[in-house]
Formats: C-alpha cells, sequence, structure tokens
C-alpha cells in the first residue's frame, strides 16, 4: 500500500499527462477525495434505509389514510400497497441506462474526445431528468390518493428516503450539466474530471438499486 | 475530454499578465497583512490560528454559561436562572463545549501541525479548508442567535424524543440546533474528507504510514471517525427538522414514530463523537510527554494500533448510553461487554505514556504539566466510565451528577488539558513567542485544583441521588456541602483561564518590548514542525525533507558513537530550515469559501422562519459554487518566482492547488447538496 | 463478490495495477446487459407466486447484490483502481450495514411484521380501560 509507494521524484507518474503531480500513492487528490466522501454517504443512505424498514409496517394509528374498499376496507394504508412496480421499473431501467451513458461519457473523454464526451454527458443528464420526472409524477400519485409526506411514518419515511435520492440525482444533473458547459471553455476540464463525476452518478445509481430492491420489491 | 497542455505555473521573469476577474467583476484577493488576508487565506496556518482563535471565543461564552450553572446550583433553592432558562443555559453549554470548542479546537491543531508533520506545504483542497472553518463558524454564529431569537435549545445536547419535539419545545431554540448542527456537520464532514486526502497523498518522500507522529495518526484517525459517523447524525437531525418544521411522525410514539430510532441514531454518531473528542488530546499528549521525557514514545506501534482499535470499537458499543432506555437484555448484555472489552486500548494508551515518562530526565515545564494531568485525570475519568459498563451499576447512575462527573473527567480533564498542553507547547512554533513559564505553572495549578474541586464532589452527588440536570434542589436533601464546593471549583477554573488570557497578553507584550527569538527548535522537540522557523514561513519548508526515520527531526540532530551511546550530532542551526525560500509556489487566497459558508445559515433562518431567507442563502451558495468553479485555484498572477521548488515530488501545497479547481468543486457540490436539502425540503409535497 | 465478476468478465485483470487501464466498451456492453437481465428478472418477482416470498426476497437480494457489484466494479473501476480506494469505500459500506443491522435487531424487526404492537401485544389488564368515545380504526395487518 502506501508505505511501498513513496514518492517518486517528478518521474513515474509525470509521464501521465492527467498525472502531473505524484501524490504519495499514485491516486490524484480528487479521486480519492470523491471515494471517500461515497463512503461517508454510504452511512447516510443506509440510515435513511433502516429508517424505512423499521417503519414500513407502522401505518400507524391516528388520522391515516384508511382503504376505502377491497378486501382491507377499513384499515389503515401503508405506503408500499401504493407502489406501481412497473411504472417504477421503468424508471430503473432509465437510471441503469443513464449509468452506461456515463461511462461513455468517461472512455470519450480518456479519448480526450470533447464532443463526444458532452454529447453523453448530456444524454446521462436528460436520463437522470426522465428519473427525476418519473419519481415527481409518482409522488403526485401518491399525494393524489392521499398518502402525503405527514399522513403516518411509513410515508414520512419513504419520501424522506426517495427524496434524499432525488436530490442527489438532481445535484448530479447540474453537476453533469456544469462539466459539459465547462468543457466549452478554452481550458477544459480534465478527463479525471468526467471520471469523478461519473463515480458520483453511478453512485446515486447503486444506491437506486438498493432501493429498488428493499423498498419496492421485496414483499 | 481534450487535455490541453497544463499552463506553466511561473510565467516568464519579468513578464506582467493582466490582472484575471473571475466572472469578469472581482478581482482575486491579494491583501498579505490586515483583516482581508485572514479573511480570504487559504493557508491551512491562518485557518487554523482563526479556528484556534474562534473556539477560544466559545470556549469563553461556553465557560460563562458553566458558571451560571454553577452560580444556580451554589445553593439550595436558587433563584439565578428560571427552569426553563436553566434548561438553555444547560443546553447551550454541553452543545457549546461539544460542537463549538472540543471539536473546532482540535481541527484548529489539525489544520496547523498536520501538513507540518508530514511535511507538506498545505492540506489538500485549501479553499475547501476555508470553506470548512466558514462554515463551522457561521454555523457556530447562527446556532448562539437562538440566544437573540426566542431563546436557546433546551433539549439537552442529546435532546431526546419526545422533549425535542414541538409539544414539549414550543420554542425556536430546537431548530436552531437541528439546523446549526447540520451546518457544522457539513463544515465538519468537509474537512474531515479533505484532511484525510492530505494524509493518504501528501507525504513527504519517504514518510511513510508508520513514520508519521502520533498526533498526526490520532487526527487520521478522529477524520475518519467524523466522516462515518456524522452522516448518521445528519439522518437524525433531518427527521428531527422534519418533524418539527413540516410535520412528519418520526419521533412521535402517539402517531407510529419510535423515540428509541432518534437514541441508536444520535449515539451511533456520539459514541464515536466521544472518540473525536479525547483521540486528538491522546495525540497532542503522545507529542508532548517523548519531548518532555528526552525519550521516543515507548510502544509507538501499540500507540498507533490501539488508536485504531479504539476507533473501530467506537462504532460498536453506542448503546451503553441507553441501558435505561429499555433496550432488551441480549442489546444489554452485548454492549456491555464490547464497552468493557474498549477499555483495553485506552489502558494500552495510558500505560505507553507513563512506560515513556519511566526513565526518562523529565522536564516538567508547563506544556508537560497539562500533559501529565492530562494522563491523569483522563485515567480517572476511564475507571469511571467503566462502571457504566455493567448495565445493573448503570442503569443506577444514568441520569446522575456521576454521569456528570464522568465525562467532565474525560473531557475536561482529557481534552481541554491537553490542549493546554498543545498551547503552551506549540505557542512558539505558531506565534515566534514563548508563554511564560512561572505563569504558566500556576495557571496550571489553578486549573489543576479549580478542576478536581468542581468535578470531584460531583461523583459523590450522583452517588447520592442527584438528577443531572436539575434546576435547583432543597435544603434539606443533603447535597448543600459538596455543590457549594464544585461551585467554588467552577469559578477557579474560570480565574485559570483568565490567567492563561493574561499569560497570553503579557507573554505578548514582553516580546514586543524586548523579542526573543524562541528558534525553531526551543524544546529540542523531535517531529518535523520544528525543523521550520518560527513562527512558520508561509511556504512552510523550504525544502520538503526526504524521512528515513520515526522521529525523523530528532534522528538528524541525534545519533550514536561507536560505543552507542546517545550523542548529539548536529545542531539545530544546522538541521533547521532557514525559511528563505523563493519561488514556492502557494495556493492563491479567494472569496469564493466565505460566501459559500455564508449561504448557509440563511438557508437555516429559511427553514425556520420564511423561505425567503433559504432562497437568498440558496443564490448564496451557488454564487459561492459557481464562483469557485470557474476561478483557477492558482491565480495566475500571483506573487510567482524566478525559481520553481527544487522538489517537484513535494509541491504538495501546488500540486493540490491546482488538482482542486477541478474536483474540489464536485466535492463542494455535493457538499453543497446537504445544504441545499434544506432547501429541498421545503418543495416535498406535504400530505 | 470478485467471482461473480469474473464470470462476467473475459479480460484478464491487469498485471500491474495502472490506473489507466480502463476495460473496453465491449465490455461496458456486456455488463450492461447483464445489468439489464438482471434488473428484468427483479422486476419479473412481482408476478411470482406469494407463498415463494421467502425465496423471492433471498433471490432479489443475491441479485441486488450482484448488481451493486458490477457497477461499484466496472462502472466505478474498482477492480482496476488502487486498492486504497476499494478498501475505503467498502469500510463504510460494511461499517453501515453492521451498524444498522444491529440497531434494527435492537428493535423488533426480524418478526415477520416488524410491527411491535402486534408482535408484543399489550399485556391485558387488570381493570378494563373505560373504552373511548368513539371506536378506533382497527391495526393493519
Amino acid at each position: 500500500m502506501a508505505d511501498a509507494a513513496v514518492l517518486d521524484g517528478a518521474g513515474g507518474h509525470a509521464a501521465h499527462d492527467d498525472h502531473a503531480h505524484p501524490t504519495s500513492t499514485g491516486i490524484s487528490n480528487e479521486k480519492l477525495a470523491m471515494w471517500i466522501f461515497l463512503g461517508s454517504e454510504c452511512l447516510l443512505f443506509g440510515g435513511l434505509i433502516s429508517t424505512y424498514l423499521l417503519y414500513k409496517n407502522r401505518p400507524g394509528t391516528v388520522e391515516t389514510l384508511v382503504a376505502s374498499d377491497g378486501a382491507n376496507a377499513g384499515t389503515p394504508v401503508k405506503i408500499s400497497s401504493l407502489f406501481d412496480i412497473p411504472f417504477t421499473s421503468v424508471s430503473t431501467f432509465v437510471l441503469l441506462a443513464s449509468s452506461l451513458t456515463m461511462v461513455f461519457a468517461v472512455t470519450a473523454a480518456a479519448r480526450r474526445d470533447l464532443h463526444r464526451t458532452r454529447l453523453w454527458l448530456c444524454t446521462t443528464a436528460a436520463l437522470g431528468a426522465i428519473f427525476i420526472g418519473g419519481q415527481v409524477y409518482e409522488f403526485t400519485i401518491f399525494i393524489k390518493e392521499g398518502m402525503g409526506f405527514t399522513t403516518n411514518v411509513s410515508s414520512s419515511s419513504f419520501f424522506t428516503l426517495t427524496g434524499f435520492h432525488g436530490v442527489h440525482v438532481s445535484i448530479g444533473i447540474l453537476i453533469l450539466l456544469t462539466v459539459a458547459a465547462l468543457s466549452l471553455r478554452p481550458h477544459p476540464p480534465r478527463p479525471e474530471s468526467v471520471e469523478i463525476v461519473g463515480l458520483y452518478w453511478h453512485f446515486v445509481d447503486i444506491i437506486w438499486i438498493v432501493i429498488f430492491t428493499i423498498i419496492y420489491l421485496i414483499p | 475530454m481534450a487535455l490541453t497542455a497544463r499552463t506553466p505555473l511561473e510565467l516568464e521573469s519579468g513578464t506582467s499578465a493582466p490582472t484575471s476577474r473571475p466572472l469578469g467583476v472581482f478581482a482575486r484577493p491579494t491583501a498579505t497583512t490586515g483583516w482581508k488576508s485572514w479573511f480570504f487565506s487559504v493557508d491551512h496556518k491562518k485557518i487554523g490560528i482563526m479556528y484556534g482563535v474562534g473556539s477560544f471565543f466559545f470556549f469563553l461564552v461556553g465557560g460563562v454559561e458553566a458558571l451560571m450553572i454553577r452560580a444556580q446550583l451554589a445553593r439550595p433553592d436558587g433563584k439565578l436562572l428560571s427552569a426553563d432558562l436553566y434548561n438553555q443555559v444547560f443546553t447551550m453549554h454541553g452543545v457549546t463545549m461539544v460542537f463549538l470548542v472540543i471539536m473546532p479546537m482540535a481541527a484548529a491543531f489539525a489544520n496547523y501541525l498536520l501538513p507540518l508533520q508530514i511535511g507538506a506545504r498545505d492540506v489538500a483542497f485549501p479553499r475547501l479548508n476555508a470553506f470548512s472553518f466558514w462554515a463551522w463558524l457561521a454555523g457556530a454564529l447562527y446556532f448562539n442567535t437562538s440566544w437573540f431569537l426566542g431563546g436557546g435549545a433546551n433539549g439537552g445536547w442529546f435532546n431526546y424524543a419526545p422533549n425535542s419535539g414541538v409539544l414539549f419545545s414550543p420554542g425556536h431554540g430546537i431548530d436552531f440546533y437541528t439546523t446549526g448542527l447540520l451546518i457544522t456537520g457539513i463544515a465538519s464532514t468537509v474537512s474531515a474528507v479533505n484532511l484525510i486526502v492530505t494524509v493518504i497523498n501528501m507525504r513527504a518522500p519517504g514518510m511513510t504510514w508508520f513514520k508519521m507522529p502520533v498526533f498526526t495518526w490520532m487526527t487520521t484517525i478522529v477524520q475518519f471517525l467524523l466522516l462515518f459517523s456524522l452522516p448518521v447524525i445528519t439522518v437524525a437531525l433531518f427527521m428531527l427538522t422534519f418533524d418539527r418544521r413540516f410535520g412528519s411522525n418520526f419521533f412521535n410514539a402517539a402517531l407510529g414514530g419510535d423515540p428509541l430510532l432518534w437514541q441508536h441514531l444520535f449515539w451511533i454518531f456520539g459514541h464515536p463523537e466521544v472518540y473525536i473528542l479525547i483521540l486528538p488530546a491522546f495525540g497532542i499528549a503522545s507529542e508532548v510527554i517523548p519531548v518532555f521525557s528526552r525519550k521516543p514514545i515507548f510502544g509507538y506501534p501499540f500507540m498507533v494500533f490501539s488508536g485504531i482499535a479504539i476507533a473501530f470499537m467506537g462504532f460498536g458499543v453506542w448503546a451503553h448510553h441507553m441501558f435505561a432506555s429499555g433496550i432488551g437484555p441480549m442489546s444489554v448484555m452485548a454492549f456491555s461487554l464490547s464497552t468493557m472489552f474498549i477499555a483495553v486500548p485506552t489502558g494500552v494508551k495510558i500505560l505507553n505514556w507513563l512506560a515513556t515518562m519511566y526513565g526518562g530526565r523529565l522536564w516538567l515545564t508547563t506544556a508537560m504539566l497539562f500533559a501529565i494531568g492530562m494522563v491523569a485525570m483522563f485515567t480517572i475519568g476511564g475507571l469511571s466510565g467503566v462502571t457504566h459498563a455493567f448495565a445493573p451499576a448503570d442503569t443506577q447512575q444514568t441520569d446522575t451528577y456521576y454521569i456528570v462527573a464522568h465525562f467532565h473527567y474525560v473531557i475536561f480533564g482529557g481534552s481541554v488539558m491537553g490542549f493546554f498542553a498543545g498551547f503552551y507547547y506549540w505557542w512558539p512554533k505558531v506565534f515566534g513567542y514563548s508563554l511564560r513559564e512561572r505563569a504558566g505553572k500556576r495557571n496550571f495549578w489553578t486549573i489543576f485544583v479549580g478542576f478536581n474541586l468542581t468535578f470531584g464532589p460531583m461523583h459523590i452527588l450522583g452517588l447520592q441521588g442527584m438528577s443531572r440536570r436539575i434546576f435547583t434542589y432543597s435544603d434539606n436533601q443533603g447535597f448543600n456541602t459538596w455543590n457549594l464546593v464544585a461551585s467554588i471549583g467552577a469559578f477557579i477554573i474560570g480565574i485559570g483561564t483568565l490567567m492563561f488570557l493574561v499569560n497570553v497578553w503579557r507573554s505578548y507584550r514582553e516580546h514586543k518590548r524586548n523579542p526573543v527569538d524562541p528558534g525553531p527548535d526551543p524544546w529540542d522537540a523531535r517531529s518535523l514542525e520544528w525543523m521550520v522557523q518560527s513562527p512558520v514561513p508561509e511556504h512552510n519548508f523550504d525544502e520538503v525533507p526526504t524521512v528515513t526515520e520515526f522521529d525523523e527531526y530528532w534522528h538528524r540532530k541525534y545519533g550514536h558513537d561507536e560505543n552507542g551511546r546517545l550523542v548529539r550530532i548536529a545542531d539545530t542551526e544546522d538541521v533547521a530550515q532557514k525559511g528563505d525560500a523563493t519561488g514556492v509556489h502557494l495556493p492563491s487566497p479567494s472569496y469564493w469559501p466565505l460566501v459559500l459558508a455564508l449561504g448557509l445559515p440563511f438557508i437555516g433562518y429559511g427553514v425556520i422562519y420564511h423561505l425567503g431567507w433559504a432562497v437568498l442563502g440558496t443564490i448564496l451558495v451557488l454564487v459561492g459554487v459557481y464562483g469557485w468553479i470557474l476561478e483557477p485555484s492558482t491565480d495566475p498572477d500571483a506573487g510567482h518566482h524566478e525559481v520553481h521548488d527544487a522538489h517537484p515530488a513535494g509541491d504538495g501545497s501546488g500540486a493540490a492547488a491546482e488538482l482542486e479547481s477541478a474536483a474540489g468543486e464536485h466535492e463542494t457540490t455535493a457538499e453543497a447538496a446537504e445544504a441545499e436539502r434544506s432547501t429541498e425540503t421545503e418543495e416535498t409535497p406535504v400530505g | 463478490m470478485t467471482s461473480v465478476a469474473e464470470a462476467n468478465e473475459t479480460e484478464e485483470l491487469p498485471a500491474e495495477h495502472d490506473e489507466h487501464e480502463h476495460p473496453s466498451d465491449k465490455t461496458y456492453w456486456v455488463v450492461g446487459g447483464v445489468l439489464a437481465a438482471l434488473t428484468a428478472l427483479e422486476v419479473s418477482t412481482y408476478w411470482w407466486p406469494d407463498e415463494w416470498h421467502k425465496f423471492t426476497a433471498v433471490t432479489l437480494i443475491i441479485m441486488m447484490i450482484i448488481k451493486f457489484a458490477l457497477v461499484a466494479l466496472f462502472f466505478m473501476h474498482l477492480r482496476f483502481d488502487d486498492k486504497m480506494l476499494r478498501r475505503i469505500f467498502f469500510f463504510g459500506l460494511g461499517l453501515a450495514l453492521a451498524v444498522y443491522i444491529a440497531t434494527l435487531s435492537a428493535f423488533v424487526f426480524w418478526d415477520d411484521s416488524g410491527n411491535i404492537e402486534e408482535t408484543y401485544p399489550a399485556p391485558p389488564r387488570a381493570k378494563p380501560i373505560p373504552p373511548p368515545p368513539t371506536d378506533p380504526p382497527p391495526v393493519a395487518e
């Protein structure tokens, strides 16, 4: 590990032009920082997911939404009974596809292909936007059904979890567009910036992989 | 993405460049003196000093709050504070001391010393470092404005439900608590990422992991603890904010919520937090004790590994804070056992300090006295802590003054004494003049005696059954004597703190009248920071040293003769660097960290009062972020020099500075996300 | 996880660590295809019979882990990058799992309902409490 990776002067990594300044480990500072930050984010989403798991079967007893028809008529409704799996599956595929397009943005950047990089970045952002649109639509449906943020703790924890994820995706879209715009400048960002943005984007995707399975699919 | 050739850092000699105006409006800050040189600085040393001054200010604020508590409790049926005001004062005292004093004071030492000890020119992301400081200060001031806006938080520092709910705390104090801690949490997370990257990536040539000084190790461990524990409290704080501001019921048992969830989340953060508070002081003691014992630290790898073990185990003991909460016999047993085990690595450390002193030629300077005091007081606090591991005993002690005694022995006797040791030890390095030793020793004994008078009797009071957080007691409960003693002790601590300030002032005046250069190495010390002049030149190292040994600097001064006896092989003047290097490229100052940080409290006010404030705050954040992105981290016009650093490998700051512009932006954007989330919640559909 | 990854990977692990050794576009398409296929399989569990719910849950979690690993190791290059990055990220992940599973275990969570009111109904009272003025809605199943 790093014990062995003693700084080796100007040689070694300096040969790579996007690594002009060697670091003790050979990893660039930014990439390392992003991974460290993502390690921290695991605990953030872990907390939100745990909260939802703890509360998902607690529809509460007072002032809750009550099913009006069907076998469960008169019993309080928990949010999972409103999930529209086919619809969310489409959103999931969209976000998954955005991860693939993000990868192509990174490889294009590595090839120094500015034009393609921009194209893939914008595609990724667009797919992200479709995902967010789907989430907003889903929320609207829930609220129309009477399941708002404060209806019961299962809905509060659901909206908090998916809301945090949605905010992460939105910020990701903003960053993607920013990097795409910056690449128009005379001194575009280094290829590695695209890779680092990609790390964030894929992380948001893997969080959705977990959310989709644990929150939506597991019966 | 097309890679353009990196723009050369230096311009040709004599070339004058046009002033660059990011966004076409502002020139970069260039001041080297006056307040501007501090406000827009990205120099880790200036930021460290600002952290220190800021947290000492809050130390005084929290100290005044402590004295109000003790004045109220000095006599039975105290009338100084009402019950409600008392709740606010002890809550604000606790939160201030933990989040606005000890954590930032540790950050002050970390910022100043960590790059120096690993032989770097700055931290990995200098502008993020400035942002951390300003965000912390903004959050700290914001939190304290609650005093003027209807009263401070009143739920205790761990703020259990249901007391934290709107029903029992209808004022805005707890809203300031949640949002204020979120802001300071952002600051700490950013700072943790920054310092971890610095340690991993910016060590001097040859500075392998097991040649790093113990202080650097402990600080690094603390940053990992912060990194992994803060997101947990972030979740809890967001949920509490939603409960209070947007009508959810996460912690409302009446509507399906679970108050225990808050306790778990709080203590998953809270117990690592305890080690976040104490490990920096362990690090300081591990620097001070070897230097003044004239011996290398005993069992260096054990020191390091016990620190790592404490950090690991610190995540597995949280529920011992909840033995009285009804968490079930299995949980109680598991956490009881893990808590007993965590005493082992701590004991290893205490043994190692004693073994370091054993057989050494002790030089009882003020710094050494404080360090020894820290070890002794922490041992007492640690032992009373072990008694909490036994659940049956703990259920008796919970929420009594015994607990108060315990954690003050750990946090005041441990952390604060450790920081005072650090002040006296590193003062000449930081400010270029020494604090007076005689006054320092009086200072130590005053604080030491006052401290034991204050918190020693609380053990007895607690076992007698005096409840913690009770705003008064009556005459016939038998608490009178020890409470009076404790109150007298508290005022003695107050005097001791003032003595420190007087010492600083008088030492400074004496230095102005009759400057005595302490030289680079007044204590004949061991680690790299003593190799540079005092005060440390802006570029830290003229030439980044190549490290071959643990205690590198000491090994450059001392060696063994043919009989194996220790002899001095070089004078300090020959080994120390002159501090006259030119041609070192440093990161340029910037406005944007300050702008970005200023946005955060407005978002907080927006959550509490009116959305308009949050809009203003978000605009500030966005302006800060985009100003930051568009500004090259190293100003092409900044003072360039003829000669570039002879050791490009060690040109950490330059590397950091350049690289920062690219990913600093992502990192901050992601962090700013946290801030923006609080606005985002406003738009969350509320059913 | 590595064995899973290797099953879908045709390239050899670079003998020497080099950050710039990226897998080819073809690899990404393959990984993307596997991810899509797994997701389709996941979605199909929605129509699996209810009696299988334990089996379904286990299958879903396994598929989730595979997908997670594929994205992290290939799309995020963890497989090809410095060990340090892998350690930091998986340490955070592992810590999150450990801490939160412990927390959930401290609650009534692993029981089927996860609802404390159902699992541990309040003991019968010696003296019945007077009925509330209006009947509360029955507790959910």
